[in-house]
């Protein structure tokens, strides 16, 4: 057997006297693919950041760790950069950490070329951009591109040089499916054909499945699994059994709805409806609108519509923990619709207490500050926030994507649970294709601001009628989020 | 265009602050014709009320107060900023000599205070909790709190008591600059060392610099590249602002040393309710504050490409 690229052995670590790592054991050997799993703090950060020689916060207390056959821990600081530098390619889960947001990313570009020794000319770079769906960097700096450009601008930039090792922190976190199942095969390929390795850190259980050969898990700052990958796991329905489609029974009815942005339009030509208790969900890929829809809908962003029918809505916004105003304890947080309507404090603060535990959250946590919740906690009075007022209509912006696969499945069991017993009704924002299939009544495809087709959930998973939903559909089957077409 | 309107901008602000000024002055208790008299003629009660009649009569102090405003305001915009009171003599002549007095002091202690507070700042950031930092903060403190009057006074009693080295009051030569200079520097040096170390911490756990070191990025270049930058600019706005704090603000340091600069020049102006020098020192210091606050915008603007496009809005 070939001898492994990285090779992590019984490794311990401590963050001051708390440890995060428990004996763990890593190998990847050239030509592999590994997914590591688990839980938010199960320790694969740190595990990950270990065993690249990034000593803070967490140090080593026990363990020995190897990149190439050389023992780090034996290298000089300047050795160990170079050699790092070289072998490994890294992407953090949010493209932000990964750029300074003063450089331009042109030379950024430069830089890196520089270091691992690949070709530093403009159109070697317009190629490596063009592979990942990205037109030239040019002039820009990081805050001129979206984080979903961004994450793939770090993909195409790790690629640089062929490094032994190509490491991925939540790689699809900010994109979309079909560029998510793009760019993840070509990791995949490249990997088998030049002989290097890939390490993919995810909550993504499907994306695991899907493209690694081995899925290592880890809880508790231990590794407590290690096994071959098993692609097409099945997933939970979460569906309700019948939504009739009567005009009356509509919570939301729009049609030619329209939002300009400067000069252009972002939305154009909008018709919707969600009936009662009915489950929307809006797919389509970065920019195509869909963020814009939800804040027009929830009127924090003007629009003009021909016909437009809005019941009493909430809005759940994509980043729960900066949802929340850092000061305000659960309670207060989750009171504020009904103070703003000027509800008398402790009625608000009772009613606030009993939607908190309705969206799963024990009364222990009513006191609590924001940063003292993990983010799926953070999610929860999200949710209860939004339920709070008893709206008919709760518009969602993916609530799932900023949390780890437990916490999600909880979080989609709720959102179940909830239309059931209300009859709510949910318009939900989403690039989780297992989630959308297991939630969606009705599904609607949004590209370049327009609705390009709209579907019950079983006709547009079975048979996509656009390119576009076809391309998503299909990223779905092969990332093993979606069963294979029948 | 858009020079046009905030040059108007700035024309408006300078009327509000001085109609402010002159209405707060009328407001207050006493007869200005007399405080004036007695400035002029050499202290209080030597006036006698023919004196102080014909004082009011020649400052038109029995006018109404929006007519003798609208006279100084005249004036004012086509650059003609009246005579002292008092002396008589030109207002702008008058600013321009406490300005030449105050700016190198202010200078002096703005380098001085700020060559000190950034290798503090900074070593006491790249360790945390170790001697350096807890010594920087120590001093930092220490330099705080010592009330500026008190830090003047007790370096007088030394170099200039004690000593003899150097001139315990008065202006024009470098070794008058240096005491009032360093009691400032030691301001300067309190305040910022302390901002320093807090944005170069905050510089330090910027999670790129992670991304930047598996790039193979020495620390060498993360500390005065990637940590420095934004280091810079958060603290340009607040510099060119104390830089001006520091020009106006030196009053109790000049009050002290007796340097006939611009904070003991206003001190005397407002002693003696003289009108015109206060009015001309309120709309100098709009026309500075102005000035640092488009110096600031220009020196954010060029070191966070961010903000390039932010502030244009």
């Amino acid at each position: 057997m070939s001898d492994p690229i990285l090779k992590v052995q019984s490794l311990s670590a401590q963050i001051g006297d708390t440890p995060v790592l428990q004996e763990a054991d890593l190998i990847i050997r050239p030509g592999e693919c590994v997914a590591l799993v688990g839980p938010s703090g199960a320790g694969k950060t740190s595990l990950l950041r270990m065993a690249l020689g990034l000593d803070r916060p967490a140090r080593r207390v026990a363990g020995r760790r190897f990149l190439l056959g050389q023992d780090i821990d034996g290298l000089r600081p300047r050795a160990l950069r170079m050699l790092r530098a070289g072998a490994v390619g890294f992407t953090p889960q949010n493209p932000a950490a990964g750029l300074d947001p003063l450089d331009r990313l042109s030379l950024v570009w430069l830089h890196t070329a520089q270091a691992r020794g690949g070709d530093t000319g403009p159109a070697a770079r317009a190629a490596a951009l063009a592979a990942v769906g990205l037109p030239d960097c040019g002039d820009a700096f990081p805050h001129q591109w979206s984080r979903g450009m961004l994450q793939r601008f770090l993909i195409a930039l790790t690629r640089l040089g062929d490094p032994a090792l190509t490491v991925l922190d939540e790689p699809t976190s900010a994109l979309d499916p079909v560029i998510a199942a793009q760019v993840m095969q070509q990791e995949a390929a490249r990997a088998a054909a030049l002989g290097t390795a890939l390490l993919i850190v995810t909550h993504n259980a499907a994306l695991a499945e899907g493209i690694a050969t081995r899925v290592v898990r880890m809880e508790g700052g231990r590794v407590i699994g290690d096994r071959v990958a098993r692609p097409g796991v099945a997933r939970r329905a979460l569906r309700c059994a019948s939504c009739p489609d009567e005009p009356e029974d509509r919570v939301l009815d729009v049609s030619g709805l329209a939002v300009r942005r400067g000069a252009s339009m972002a939305l154009s030509d909008i018709a919707l409806h969600v009936n009662e208790g009915e489950a929307l969900v809006v797919l389509g890929e970065s920019g195509a609108g869909k963020t814009t829809l939800l804040r027009a809908l929830a009127g924090m962003v003007p629009f003009t519509a021909a016909q437009s029918r809005i019941a009493p809505c909430a809005l759940v916004l994509q980043d729960p923990m900066a949802a929340i105003c850092p000061a305000h304890d659960v309670v207060t947080a989750v009171s504020e619709p009904l103070l703003a309507q000027g509800m008398p404090r402790r009625k608000a603060f009772d009613q606030a207490a009993e939607a908190t535990a309705e969206a799963g959250l024990p009364a222990t946590l009513l006191s609590r500050l924001p940063h003292q919740l993990s983010l799926g906690q953070a999610q929860r009075v999200c949710i209860a926030r939004a339920l709070v007022a008893r709206p008919r209509l709760v518009l969602l912006d993916e609530p799932l994507s900023a949390l780890d696969p437990d916490a999600g499945a909880g979080i989609a069991a709720l959102l179940g649970r909830l239309r059931a017993r209300h009859r709510l009704a949910l318009l939900i924002v989403t690039h989780d294709l297992g989630f959308a299939r297991a939630i969606a009544d009705r599904v609607a495809v949004l590209r370049a601001g327009r609705v390009v087709e709209q579907a019950s959930a079983d006709d547009f998973f079975a048979a996509p009628a656009s390119d576009y939903g076809r391309a998503l559909v299909n990223a779905g089957r092969r990332l093993g989020a979606l069963e294979a077409a029948a | 265009m858009k020079g046009a309107v905030v040059l108007s901008g700035l024309l408006v602000t300078i009327l509000l602050a001085t109609l402010l000024t002159m209405a707060v002055l009328d407001l207050a208790d006493g007869d200005r014709a007399r405080s004036v008299a007695a400035a002029r003629f050499g202290g209080e009660g030597t006036a006698d009320d023919a004196m102080i009649a014909v004082v009011r009569a020649e400052l038109g102090l029995d006018r109404p107060f929006l007519a003798r405003y609208a006279d100084w305001a005249g004036a004012a915009v086509t650059g003609d900023l009246g005579q002292s009171f008092v002396t008589k003599e030109p207002v702008a002549q008058i600013l321009t000599r406490a300005f030449a007095v105050t700016a190198p002091m202010a200078l002096a202690a703005f380098v001085l205070g700020m060559a000190l507070a950034i290798p503090l700042g900074v070593l006491a950031a790249v360790r945390p909790g170790g001697v350096i930092d807890r010594g920087t903060v120590a001093l930092a403190s220490l330099g705080a709190a010592a009330p500026p009057f008190w830090l003047g006074l007790a370096l007088i009693g030394l170099f200039a008591v004690q000593w003899q080295i150097l001139p315990a009051y008065g202006a024009g030569t470098v070794a008058h600059l240096v005491l009032p200079a360093v009691t400032l520097a030691v301001w300067v040096m309190a305040s910022h060392t302390r901002l320093i170390r807090s944005f170069m911490r905050e510089a330090l756990a910027a999670p790129h610099l992670d991304a930047l070191r598996l790039r193979g990025v020495s620390e060498f270049r993360i500390l005065t590249r990637h940590v420095a930058r934004p280091v810079a600019g958060a603290m340009a706005p607040l510099l060119t602002l104390d830089l001006v704090g520091l020009l106006e603000g030196a009053v109790v340091i000049e009050v002290v040393f007796a340097r006939p600069g611009l904070g003991l020049t206003f001190v005397e102006a407002l002693r003696a309710r003289d009108m015109a020098v206060i009015l001309g020192f309120v709309a100098f210091s709009v026309l500075l504050y102005a000035a640092a606050n488009a110096a600031a915008d220009v020196m954010s603007r060029r070191l966070d490409p961010r903000l390039r496009e932010a502030l244009h809005v």
